[in-house]
């Protein structure tokens, strides 16, 4: 690479792909172009920064200023003031919400502040389709000291003495799943990276593969050197097509440079890997079920024991790891274990990133060590509840974890911290809910994406969630009756106890974790029919009171024409206007065109 | 590309592409960056500032000294203020290239009428004094 006196990373992660971030590299090459300066910087598409509800992020080197929300046509100014004199654009630094203060480094802001990054260590820093970025950051010295250094019983004694626990959802300690595959016997076996990803709220995996994907390659082969396999897979998912090509293109790299392949980097250790594209479908990333899946099977779990380590894909020993297990493989290998162990809490050592979502001001990706609490993660890290409505619950795990309510903020976020109070870690989605979502219905939109997702093969998964979304459809209706509430808790624990795989054992969580913090809801809902946060729509009605001015902005926006001038004559003749209860469709449109000194149109 | 074919090897691969990344690992430690600043006003790039940032950015880059950010620096006089330094009766800066040193936590010290010899005294002059801080 030729050297330049600056270096321009712009975030090409596929967030801010989707926000526009190949349209500003195009923009900043024609405008330094234009003004001669082409040669000075080097424009490096790079992976997350985290911070997706700002980008496209620019970041430019040496003096390591960032800009957010960086449009095409920003670019020139970016050129003729920063790159020319030096001096910065203020108007694309991010600006505190608290003190207005302009953030030019990244770490000014909140919500980098009390980040810590392991899995995401050089996300944003390498270039994920150079292999020579990689091998600059000292890439592959992990491997290489396991390759020349330790032996497949040290490494594991490494990996088990760090506290690692799998970032897949369940926590198992990695050591030991590593050991169980070197001491099962056998001429093959394999590794697997669980790149699928279901929980449609996390991005992580993703993440990491798209900005520092051999990070995943050398751990892998790690893996692999310390239980004995020759051969991995990456079993991700076909919508992943930026992560998928960069995979690729990492592959092909670490072969030509013997990281992958034959007798690598001499030590005669054969390893490669190649990547398997599965169709999206959650239950496919429970293990036994990605496992059948690769042999080409219906993806449906199978029952452990024996576990994929015994006998696992081809019915050889198999250790199956988390994509952001795997990224923290190699620091640990090459800082030690005591290094891993100082982050984090005693039980869950290290970090944990987490997809924040739903009703925060800073959506993104963030990393930050176990044991922080979530009332950290949402009011600094995630900025808060917007448009200053008051925070509900936090529901952790994805699709199958629990909501939790106001009184466990200041829990410090780990695997075990979360099972105690009704979640569970999962992937790490964290998806928050302000005063104007119903939790009914909440755990009803969870429970449809499992009861969709759910493979067939056992039945308390099968019906059991099926009666149970039935019941909460007849709840949201206003059709619930009080043994409702208990069949819902008899029927879930019944369905967690007595199902196959995790996706059963897990799904009725949002209902039981609900049913305990909320409980209040569903007694509006069954014994008073009233849904308190008006998001039932047969259990609200949209009204028009006496404040009306008969403007008429709200008639302007009514979808289905339902709104008439049929109320109270005012003085100046004309009349207040009706909302016909019948022809409504409860959309809400017109609530936000009222004007907010009127206020006259009410949900009761 | 030939490939690794032992630890060593893959040490001198490290040692090689360092450069590509060592400004973005080091950039965040402000605390420790000494900056050389351009200052790039019209008269100064009138002047042929940028060519001497280029030779300054190559002297820093083959010295490979990596706290050294090269940047560049608006014009802070203005020709149009009176009160703008003079040397030889012009200003500063059109008179000819103004470059600032600063160490972290210390103010700048001014170069004036920088050409390319002076230019490299001043990286060998930062080069020396970081040399003696680490020894
Ligand atoms: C329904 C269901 C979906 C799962 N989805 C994923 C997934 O997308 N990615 C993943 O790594 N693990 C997933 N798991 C967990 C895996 O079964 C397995 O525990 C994990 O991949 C092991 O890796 P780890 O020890 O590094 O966490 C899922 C489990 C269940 C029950």
């Amino acid at each position: 690479m030729h050297k330049t006196r600056l270096q321009i990373l712009i975030c090409g992660g596929t967030g801010c792909i989707s926000s526009g971030c190949l349209e500003v590299e195009d923009a900043l090459v024609a405008a330094m172009e234009k003004h001669g300066i082409r040669n000075e910087a080097t424009i490096l598409k790079v992976g997350c920064f985290g911070f997706c509800e700002q980008g496209p992020i620019v970041k430019i080197y040496p003096d390591n200023t960032f800009y957010v929300q960086v449009q095409a046509q920003d670019c020139e100014e970016l050129v003729t003031e920063h790159l020319l004199k030096g001096k910065h654009v203020d108007r694309l630094l991010f600006k505190s919400p608290l003190t207005g203060e302009l953030c030019h480094h990244h770490m000014d802001m909140a919500f980098y502040k009390t980040q810590l990054r392991i899995a995401l260590y050089h996300c944003g820093v390498v270039d994920p389709e150079n292999i020579e970025d990689y091998f600059g950051v000292g890439g592959y010295e992990a491997l290489a000291i396991c390759l020349t250094e330790h032996s497949p019983e040290k490494i594991i004694e490494i990996i088990k003495e760090s506290g690692l626990r799998g970032r897949g959802g369940a926590g198992f300690p990695t050591g030991l799943k590593w050991e169980f595959g070197l001491k099962n016997a056998s001429d093959k076996k394999y590794i697997i990276c669980n790149a699928d990803e279901g929980d449609p709220g996390a991005f992580m995996d993703r993440s990491i593969m798209e900005g520092d994907p051999h990070a995943v390659l050398e751990a892998m082969a790690i893996a692999a050197r310390a239980i004995g396999a020759d051969e991995g897979v990456v079993y991700i998912r076909a919508e992943y097509p930026l992560a998928v090509n960069r995979l690729n293109v990492a592959i092909n790299q670490a072969r030509k440079y013997g990281m992958l392949g034959e007798n690598i980097m001499g030590s005669g250790f054969n390893f490669d890997v190649h990547v398997h594209l599965g169709a999206g479908a959650f239950v496919c990333g429970e293990e036994t079920a990605l496992i059948n899946s690769l042999e080409g099977l219906r993806g449906e779990p199978r029952l452990r024991p024996p576990f994929p380590a015994q006998k696992g894909f081809w019915g050889q020993p198999t250790v199956n790891c988390n994509v952001e297990t795997y990224a923290c493989v190699p620091l640990i290998i090459t800082k030690g274990p005591d290094w891993f162990k100082s982050v984090g809490t005693p039980k869950s050592p290290g970090t944990k990133v987490f997809a924040l979502a739903g009703k925060i001001n800073n959506v993104g990706l963030i990393e930050v060590p176990m044991g922080t609490t979530l009332r950290e993660v949402i009011f600094e890290i995630g900025g808060g509840i917007p448009n200053g409505k008051k925070f509900k619950a936090i529901q952790t795990g994805g699709p199958s974890g629990g909501c939790i309510s106001e009184k466990d903020l200041d829990v410090g976020v780990d695997f075990d911290t979360l099972t105690a109070i009704g979640s569970m870690m999962g992937s790490g989605g964290m998806i928050v809910m302000d005063e104007d979502d119903c939790m009914v219905n909440i755990a009803k939109f969870y429970l449809e994406f499992t009861v969709e997702e759910s493979c067939g093969k056992c039945t308390p998964c099968r019906i059991g969630n099926t009666r149970m979304y039935e019941i909460l459809e007849r709840i949201t209706k206003g059709l619930g009756k009080p043994e409702d509430l208990v069949e819902l808790r008899e029927l879930g624990q019944t369905i967690k106890d007595a199902s196959l795989c995790g996706l059963g054992n897990t799904a009725p969580n949002p209902v039981l974790s609900t049913l305990n913090n909320f409980m209040h809801e569903y007694e509006a809902h069954v014994l008073h029919g009233k849904c308190p946060a008006g998001a039932c729509k047969d259990l609200v009605n949209f009204v028009i009171t006496e404040k009306c001015i008969a403007c008429g902005l709200c008639v302007k926006v009514c979808p289905v024409s339902c709104i008439h001038p049929t109320g109270t004559e005012m003085p100046n003749g004309k009349k207040k206007f009706v909302i016909d209860q019948e022809e409504c469709i409860k959309c809400g449109a017109c609530i936000p065109k009222c004007p907010p000194k009127i206020g006259a149109i009410i949900k009761e | 590309m030939a490939k690794v074919n032992s630890r060593e090897e893959l040490k001198a691969l490290r040692e090689k592409y360092r450069d590509n990344v060592i400004m973005r690992l080091v950039s965040d430690n402000a605390a420790s960056r000494v900056e050389i600043l351009c200052v790039v006003g019209k008269c100064g790039t009138e002047a042929g500032a940028r060519d001497i940032m280029k030779v300054i950015f190559d002297e820093v880059n083959a010295a490979r000294l990596e706290k050294v950010s090269v940047l560049v620096a608006d014009c802070s006089y203005g020709c149009d203020n009176a009160d703008a330094p003079k040397i030889d009766g012009n200003f500063a800066c059109g008179s000819d290239k103004v470059v600032d040193v600063v160490f972290p936590g210390e103010a700048p010290v001014r170069h004036m009428k920088v050409d390319a010899a002076k230019a490299k005294e001043i990286v060998r002059g930062i080069a020396a004094r970081l040399e003696g801080q680490h020894a």
